[in-house]
């Protein structure tokens, strides 16, 4: 909201040493937060207020004229090319020279067509007040002549953009803001003055009749005679441009400026375009009404309406009717200022996407008790600037009066949650300063709460009204620091331990959105053949449809992680990312499972700067993914082919299984089909693992003294049927039982078909051996090998090489 | 006989002489200690030239044998010397040598380098661990929520004006994605009585995109509900994050502020680490932009509604929350001046945020 700190000035008296920069510290420090402040008009200088005392025609020119002025003592022939110059005894605005105007632009003397001009008569565009106007500016009468024009019309202001929080509808006005001023410097707000204005009796009533006191508390209304509709003064125009409102025409400034003067709502009818009486009633179904910006709106049964004898003529709160509008031929106005309930303008506001300065205010709440008098500034003011009467008689229709609000405050509980010992007399003062009517009351005090305060129901928020006056602002008590810093729970979640385990495998972490497109999902699910991958939930108001469902897996993720790198010439991108994947809940509970997982994606080549790198292979990725398995503790963790994800190569895929089975994830190459789908042009090595998977499987760690006497190691090298696996091997040679082997690992898997029979591969094992009592003599070595070696050949078909 | 005795025995004795000497010419060209120990043998071996010549003493008169015998011990004294000093200087010329070797140190490391630990979750641990360390356990929730502990329990309720405040994304069911970390405060408390201490980091989601706003963003949030907790507790708790977090000379400030679930409100500023608040440097200061604060987030006492809706007695204890949005802290903590950087995922930038 914007704020006119000369508009604050006049509604309130504040000491002289405030300036712009301590009257927003005052409101920031009490709640109404100052976001910027802004200096206006001043670059309009040496412009003065000037009488026309003559108008000749130019000598040389048809469209010039010399207009003859008086500006305090001093008179020129100043050259004018406007067709509105007004005629003698008329105040306009005369730049003569040495003042600047906006743009940077100084005047000086100059000969236009053969005549010396000293200087120009101003436009409102050359002066910067407006975008469009038609000839020079026309001042009114009061104007005293040799006056700083930018001063006379209230052109140097500052303007404040205030933060207003949605609970202090109070404060969305400038007397809003002057009484939180007031309250700070301990002086007094002035109402502003009502306009003298001729009244009359009679000619104009109409009667209201409320249908639903629910939806409007009160309505009054009051009549305006015989005016005329023209444009309101620069001085007003420009106040309302500098506070965000277009001028429109006398009558609709007047309300508008009573709008941001008083925070009240007020609508003009054109009297004479209105039939019967006004009635407030809920929408019929099927009801329509061109509002006044041309647009024709459905209605529906929950919005309020304002109607005569014909229909809709405003949608109350919100925007008037096309039908009653004000126009250039007004001359009778029939002023509304009333209260609507606050949840049916935001609904119907929001139906039908029209918020206006109106709505906003309606929707916070208007204080009921406040119509009066903003009624009557307005209507005096439409008068004043129409010249009209107006017309005694007003109507007020009043079915929800209100109730007095007064709240109780206990003093324990003043102390007890701001946590200091205020006395009482500390409470009242702050209290009365804000408007509050203070009555002792057991403790504490019962305290009456103005009706422009709806905020202010229970304890909390006095005790809140207490605090921000100026003790928001001092320093803590350094003896509640840390207190009871005791209990130290675990520092470091599982994903947190994922985290750390995968940077020290060296990838980088990345974090995603939790949204991603529909495209992605079906492209990491083989179009949706994995439902449990394909069908996520999905949003219904994403942002875009590149976010319109929930992420299933981090691969969508991490694909376009990948893509930004290398198109960024990023070649070597090892990721990860640790969060949660949403999935549907097996058997359709509503409710969708959450799960965090840790997933990583390889590309690149191996590193190191001493041998050229050679291309990443699956068992660079399933390093990776053992150094977070034996970080969790789990060492002796399953791969088992084929993976059974759809985006993971057939051939060089593996699901993760527990000790005990339980699925952990997958890794592998990612097919090539998908990489084309997701747009990546490279081999990339994925891997997903459960991070609650991990944590569950994590044994609790044991562990033994090192070995006392040494090991003896022997090697068996063999040919084996190709599809033959490692760990089926292991298995074989662990089936022997043996006591003394205590370790065995391969050492090579041969299969250049130059040197490999068909259909096998060669394998090169090495094992180690130990007793845990004695060091094993070399025969103890060799026959303990000979029985652990038969245990595979009885198992498998094998050539001894 | 005696004078060929004799003569024997002074040839004997010369003869061990010159076999010393001898010794010493030949393993003068010698380069290595088997060929040293070789040529010792072949001197002083079983089958070596003195045993052959002591073969010889029997022919000697006993009484010349005590000068044959001690000139046979010089001479194997001899040679056992020179074969000590050759293997010493050998040992020494190849220590010389293994010193002489050097590499150059600033190559770089070899193998892959440690990753690297984002920027936003960097942050957010040190939180955590500033908040541990006070005596707070770190509590987590669903992305996914019902509008009864994202809104209603926090006292918004479906008219409430604060719902204007923040744009939500609605998914199937009947459910949102959460707004706001505050449903995890709502699901502590109703799972268990007061006290209740905790943080509640995460991601959040708001309709917002654009250079200062993303949908997702992380929050941290905290409450501390128990019997007497005041706001003054609030004040000092905020303090002591605050100058952990950026430094023991921060302060913070309060400014009154509305939230709908806290009674009274307040925003939180830190004074700017970078220029302490302080002339001169603050007029220039662009992280705070002159005004000497950072904002950092919202707090206030807990609203009684708030603690009615998860069955507290609103009578016995009090309590209070704070929030703070993570992104803002690390810009802050990392001079990062565009929030998209986080999200954009590229490794030069992830890179310079070490695991450690
Ligand atoms: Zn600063």
């Amino acid at each position: 909201m914007k704020i006119s700190l000369n508009w604050l000035r006049e509604l309130v008296e504040l000491p002289p040493e405030v300036d712009a920069e301590r009257a927003a510290a005052a409101l920031t420090g009490q709640g109404l937060e100052v976001e910027g402040i802004e200096p206006k008009g001043r670059e309009l200088s040496g412009v003065v207020v000037a009488e026309v005392l003559g108008i000749r025609p130019h000598p040389g020119a048809d469209k010039l004229r010399i207009v003859r002025v008086r500006a305090g003592k001093r008179e020129e022939d100043v050259v004018c090319g406007a067709p509105n110059v007004p005629p003698s005894g008329n105040r306009v605005c005369w730049a003569p020279p040495g003042a600047r105007l906006p743009g940077g632009r100084t005047l000086d003397a100059r000969e236009v067509r053969g005549v010396l001009s000293p200087g120009m008569l101003c436009s409102e565009i050359e002066m910067g007040f407006s975008e469009a106007a038609e000839g020079i500016l026309i001042l009114p009468p009061a104007a005293v002549p040799g006056e700083d024009v930018a001063k006379v019309v209230g052109a140097v202001d500052d303007v404040f953009e205030v933060n207003v929080t949605p609970n202090r509808p109070d404060a969305l006005s400038h007397l809003g803001i002057a009484r939180e001023l007031a309250a700070h410097f301990g002086t007094r707000v002035r109402l502003p003055e009502v306009d003298q204005v001729p009244e009359v009796d009679g000619g104009l009533a109409m009667d209201v009749d409320i249908v639903d006191a629910q939806g409007c508390p009160r309505y009054t209304a009051r009549f305006i005679a015989g005016l005329s509709v023209g444009p309101s003064p620069i001085s007003m125009r420009l106040r309302l441009a500098y506070c965000g409102m277009r001028a429109i025409s006398n009558v609709v400034d007047a309300t508008n400026y009573v709008l941001l003067e008083t925070g009240h709502p007020l609508h003009a009818f054109d009297f004479d375009r209105l039939q019967g009486r006004i009635v407030v009633r809920r929408a019929r179904e099927g009801e329509r009404t061109t509002t006044l910006d041309g647009q024709e709106r459905g209605l529906v049964p929950e919005d309020l309406l304002i109607t005569d004898a014909r229909g809709p003529v405003a949608i109350a709160g919100i925007m008037g009717g096309a039908t009653s509008e004000v126009s250039a031929a007004t001359g009778n106005v029939l002023l509304e200022a009333a209260t609507f309930e606050p949840r049916s303008i935001r609904r119907t506001a929001k139906r039908l996407g029209i918020p206006s300065e109106a709505s906003y205010r309606y929707e916070r709440g208007v204080d009921a008790n406040g119509i009066p008098f903003a009624s009557l500034r307005a209507a005096s003011l439409i008068a004043k600037l129409g010249g009209g009467s107006l017309v005694r008689g007003t109507v007020d229709r009043f079915p929800r009066p209100p109730a007095k609000v007064t709240v109780p405050l206990s003093l324990t509980k003043l102390r007890r949650v701001s946590g200091v010992d205020y006395d009482i007399t500390f409470a009242i003062q702050q209290l009365t300063r804000l408007g509050m009517g203070c009555k002792p009351q057991g403790d504490g005090l019962l305290v009456t709460v103005p009706s422009y305060r709806p905020d202010i129901t229970i304890a909390e928020d006095l005790i809140e009204e207490i605090l921000r006056m100026g003790e928001y602002g001092k320093p803590a008590r350094k003896d509640r620091i840390a207190s009871n810093a005791t209990e130290l729970a675990n520092p470091e979640g599982s994903a947190d331990r994922a985290r750390r385990l995968l940077a020290g495998a060296g990838l980088s972490e990345i974090v995603t959105w939790a949204f991603v497109s529909k495209a992605a999902l079906a492209a990491i699910s083989g179009d949706g053949k994995d439902a449990t991958l394909g069908q996520g939930i999905t949003l219904r108001n994403p942002i875009s449809a590149d976010y319109e469902v929930m992420r299933t897996s981090l691969l969508p993720g991490l694909a376009d992680a990948l893509k930004r790198n290398l198109s960024r010439g990023v070649a070597d991108a090892w990721l990860f990312e640790v969060g949660p994947v949403v999935r549907r809940a097996p058997g359709g509970d509503a409710t969708p499972v959450e799960n965090n997982h840790a997933a990583g994606m390889l590309a690149g080549r191996r590193g190191g700067w001493l041998k050229p790198g050679e291309p990443l292979d699956f068992y660079d990725l399933k390093r990776v993914v053992e150094d977070v398995l034996r970080g969790f503790g789990i060492a002796d963790a399953r791969f088992v082919s084929p993976g059974a994800e759809p985006f993971l190569h057939p051939g060089v895929s593996a699901q993760v299984l527990s000790p005990s089975g339980a699925a952990l994830g997958c890794l592998g190459e990612l097919d090539p089909r998908v990489l084309r789908k997701l747009g990546i042009d490279s081999a990339a090595f994925y891997f997903e693992l459960q991070v609650a998977g991990l944590a569950w499987a994590t044994a609790s760690l044991r562990t033994a003294a090192p070995p006392r006497f040494p090991a003896v190691s022997r090697d068996v090298s063999f040919w084996i049927d190709l599809a033959t696996q490692a760990a089926a091997q292991r298995a074989a040679f662990l089936s022997a039982a043996e006591p003394l082997l205590c370790d065995l690992g391969v050492l090579e898997d041969f299969r250049d078909p130059k040197y490999v029979p068909a259909g096998k591969k060669g394998v090169l094992w090495s094992m180690t051996y130990r007793a845990a009592d004695r060091t094993l003599t070399d025969a103890e070595a060799d026959d303990a090998h000979q029985r652990v070696v038969a245990a595979l050949a009885a198992a498998f078909p094998i050539q001894i090489r | 006989m005696a004078s060929e005795g004799a003569g024997t025995a002074q040839d004997l004795v010369r003869s061990f002489e010159s076999l010393a000497a001898d010794f010493s010419t030949e393993i003068a060209g010698l380069r290595t200690e088997p060929e040293i120990r070789l040529a010792q043998t072949r001197y002083l071996g079983k089958k070596g030239r003195a045993t052959d010549l002591m073969k010889q003493l029997g022919r000697i008169p006993p009484g010349d044998r005590p000068a044959v015998g001690a000139a046979a011990n010089r001479a194997r004294e001899s040679i056992e010397k020179l074969v000590e000093e050759r293997l010493a200087g050998l040992a020494e010329a190849l220590l010389a040598g293994e010193l002489a070797r050097s590499v150059d140190v600033t190559l770089p490391g070899r193998g892959r380098r440690a990753g690297t630990i984002h920027p936003l979750s960097r942050v957010r641990m040190e939180i955590e661990q500033i908040f541990l360390g006070m005596g707070y356990e770190v509590r987590t929730g669903p992305l996914i929520e019902t509008e009864w502990n994202n809104f209603d329990a926090l006292n918004t309720g479906a008219d409430h004006p604060a719902r204007d405040m923040q744009d939500t994304f609605f998914v199937e069911g009947g459910l949102i994605l959460r707004s706001h970390t505050s449903p995890v405060q709502i699901r502590t408390m109703l799972a268990g009585p007061p006290p209740v201490k905790i943080i509640a980091p995460g991601n959040v989601f708001r309709r917002d995109d654009d250079a200062t706003h993303t949908p997702m963003f992380p929050q941290c949030e905290g409450l501390h509900v128990d019997k007497n907790v005041s706001f003054e507790d609030l004040k000092a708790t905020l303090i002591a994050f605050v100058q952990r977090f950026f430094g023991p000379q921060t302060d913070i400030r309060l400014r009154p502020s509305f939230f709908p679930f806290t009674e009274p409100s307040a925003e939180v500023d830190a004074s700017c680490f970078l220029c302490q608040g302080k002339q001169p440097a603050r007029a220039t200061c662009r992280l705070c932009k002159g005004t000497g604060w950072l904002e950092i987030g919202g707090s206030g006492m807990v609203h009684p509604n708030v603690l009615a809706a998860v069955g507290y007695d609103k009578y016995d204890v009090t309590g209070f929350a704070f929030g703070m949005g993570l992104s803002r802290m690390a810009m802050l903590k990392y001079g990062v001046t565009d929030l998209r950087l986080f999200y954009e995922n590229d490794l030069r930038f992830l890179q310079q945020f070490p695991a450690g």
